[in-house]
């Protein structure tokens, strides 16, 4: 018998008991739809923990702190070479060095030199998400603590000049403190107890040393650890972000596997429904399989019907189940961002998160299940004995 | 009459157990059926005879003695082998009809065909010719139970034809039907077999029909007890009883045709490989 005659007949079937089956799917319907509620639920807490955590851009970060050779520098030679590899994104430097502010007692901000067309690899928030206007302005962008440390309030101080005296190492490795004047331009949001600012790398030219470190940004995220290793290989000690989240999104596979779980005895459920559908169809059919045996059919063309049967419920179950699984937290995140809004507080997004890839697992996962559970009232129909089965009323 | 035996049956006994008590069945049975004969299977209910019918179709094993069909041993094939010997060689007319509810006369006819892998189009044609051919062309969208006894046993008939087999089987074809349809029936089977040369085993404890045959096994508790030749068998059809019916209340029904038109059409069940 042809497949296509098996799934004819097995949908004919399943058409005429069209109350049982609704049934039967709907069961399907329910277990799949917790199962993708509440990993789904789980991926979307995940993806906003993870991304509050670290702005996704710094999972593609490397950080070379310092060189386990003291023959190879941090130094511009270091990174046109690391420009040379074909997944790095951008290598930018960051020199840091300590400083003072003129005519204000016992402030000593630590300023770092970065370069403005590579400073959103910090990731760092501002009030007012000012840019560097150039290469080599004279601009600093300060954090809280300083703008407190000079009296000043975050509002007065933009636009203000200061004169920063900057200690550090020129190029022939010896102390040099040079004098800058730096427009403040922006505050920078952080919580942390000490004090530093941010200007063009070109203001501190003159203390050009070897750089403080260097990151690297790959271009997908998945080379990081190649690049990493490669840069390792080099003589170098790296630092990545990525090993936090690792430990993040273990703990979330940890709880997905308990909500999975919990949406697994729903599913459970509903495959001990599709195996009562079976029994009970196998049962009412039994003189039906003895007409198909007499008439020429062999026994597993009676099987795979019944086979058919509960693979199109698990698979009817699944498709459904999964986009009422979807819809379902879209409607509840909908209603937390309307409530957040309507409260006042900041809404919290995606709430829920489907990968497409989990969602066509979980159809075909219970697609499996349901034939799975198919299997016995199929072999049944395939064992039965003809002249038996044509007697059976 | 051709010499080739088409059933060849030697010694054969069939004993099977109801509770504790072991019936014997059948008990030594040796017979041989020619093509294009027309037999009888005679006797009363319970003689054995619908035990020998369904070993010869391969639904159950023999206890000891051997069922050749054209030379090959039942008791030799495997459960696939047996279900294309029922779906090649053998048409079964059962007297309860066993059409399947659940799907439309068209489909009922074309399931043999379905199970050899034979395509939609090509089985369903078939199956609207072999519907044409009992006289049931304008039911084709009807389901079984939407029909009248004597109609569904000629969709039955139908069935049985559709993948061309060589032995028609039918056993007590007109056991729940009037007269009418009973005769309607009686005279398909009978053209089937005079007019397309198929072989039919009618098993019938009404002695009426044994005049249409060709040879009569009388049986009796599990032994065939007599084997009768009917020497003027091909006059006894002009009686043609159905003609009086025809004119009768029920001249509304479908007319029976001649089975003449069931001509060799050269259908063959090649089976598709998987």
């Amino acid at each position: 018998m042809k497949m296509i005659d098996v799934l004819r007949i097995a949908l004919g079937n399943l058409r005429r008991n069209k109350l049982r089956t609704t049934l039967t799917v709907a069961g399907v319907v329910v277990g799949i739809a917790t199962i993708v509620f509440l990993v789904t639920l789980g991926f979307g807490l995940q993806k906003l923990v993870v991304s509050n955590t670290t702005n996704l851009e710094a999972l593609k970060v490397v950080t070379i702190t310092k060189s386990k050779d003291e023959n190879k520098l941090l130094n511009d030679a270091l990174i046109d070479n690391l420009k040379k590899n074909p997944e790095v994104d951008l290598a930018t430097p960051i020199l840091s060095y300590s400083g003072t502010v003129k005519e204000k007692e016992g402030i000593a901000p630590v300023i770092n030199g970065v370069e403005p067309k590579n400073f959103a690899v910090y990731d760092l928030k501002t009030n007012l998400n000012k840019k560097f206007s150039s290469d080599n302005a004279g601009e600093i962008m300060i954090n809280k603590n300083v703008v407190t440390a000079l009296n000043e309030t975050e509002d007065q101080i933009i636009g203000k000049d200061f004169t920063f005296d900057i200690t550090g190492l020129d190029p022939t490795n010896t102390a040099k403190t040079i004098s800058v004047k730096l427009k403040v331009i922006d505050i920078i949001k952080d919580d942390s107890k000490g004090k530093f600012g941010y200007t063009p790398i070109a203001n501190l030219k003159e203390l050009n040393h070897h750089f403080f470190n260097i990151k690297v940004k790959v271009k997908q995220k998945e080379k990081l650890q190649e690049v990493k290793k490669e840069i390792e290989s080099q003589g170098f000690e790296t630092s990545v972000v990525a090993s936090q989240v690792d430990a993040i999104n273990l703990a979330f596979g940890v709880i997905n596997g308990v909500l999975g779980a919990f949406g697994m005895i729903a599913l459970f459920v509903a495959a001990i429904g599709i195996f009562n559908t079976m029994t009970i169809s196998l049962l009412e059919r039994t003189h039906e399989i003895g007409i198909m045996k007499a008439i020429g059919g062999r026994d597993k063309d009676c099987s795979r019907i019944f086979t058919a049967e509960a693979a199109i419920i698990g698979f009817m179950g699944g498709f459904f189940g999964v986009f009422s699984g979807w819809g379902g937290g879209k409607a509840i995140e909908l209603l937390i961002n309307f409530l957040a809004n309507k409260a006042g507080g900041s809404a919290p997004g995606h709430l829920f998160y489907t990968p497409p890839t989990f969602a066509i697992g979980v159809v075909l996962f219970a697609f499996f299940v349901s034939t799975f559970a198919g299997i016995w009232p199929a072999r049944r129909a395939s064992k039965l004995n003809p002249l038996e089965a044509l007697r059976y009323e | 009459m051709a010499k080739t035996p088409v059933i060849k049956i030697s010694n054969l006994s069939k004993k099977f157990m109801l509770g504790d008590i072991e019936v014997q069945a059948l008990e030594s049975v040796s017979l041989e059926i020619y093509s294009g004969e027309f037999i009888c299977f005679f006797g009363p209910s319970g003689c054995g005879k619908s035990t020998l019918m369904s070993m010869i179709a391969g639904l159950q094993p023999p206890s000891t003695g051997s069922i050749m069909i054209r030379g090959e041993d039942l008791a030799k094939m495997s459960t696939n082998q047996l279900a294309e010997h029922r779906r090649t060689k053998i048409g079964m007319v059962f007297q309860a009809f066993n059409l399947i509810q659940t799907m439309n006369v068209l489909e009922n006819i074309a399931l043999p065909l379905t199970f050899a892998r034979i395509s939609k189009m090509r089985r369903m044609k078939r199956a609207e010719n072999l519907l044409e051919i009992v006289g049931m062309g304008k039911y084709k969208d009807r389901t079984p139970n939407q029909l009248s006894g004597g109609q569904q046993q000629r969709i039955a008939i139908a069935r049985s034809l559709v993948a061309n087999p060589w032995i028609i089987l039918a056993d007590e074809p007109t056991g729940n039907l009037d007269s009418k349809s009973a005769n309607d029936v009686m005279k398909l089977l009978i053209s089937l077999n005079r007019k397309s040369k198929r072989t039919v085993i009618l098993i019938t404890h009404n002695p009426e029909y044994i005049q249409y045959a060709d040879r009569i096994f009388w049986m009796q508790d599990g032994k065939m007890i007599k084997v009768e030749a009917n020497s003027h068998v091909h006059t006894a059809y002009a009686g043609d009883k159905t003609s009086k019916h025809k004119k009768g209340e029920e001249s509304q029904e479908d007319e029976v045709p001649d089975a003449a038109e069931v001509k060799e059409d050269n259908f063959s069940v090649e089976e598709a490989n998987k």
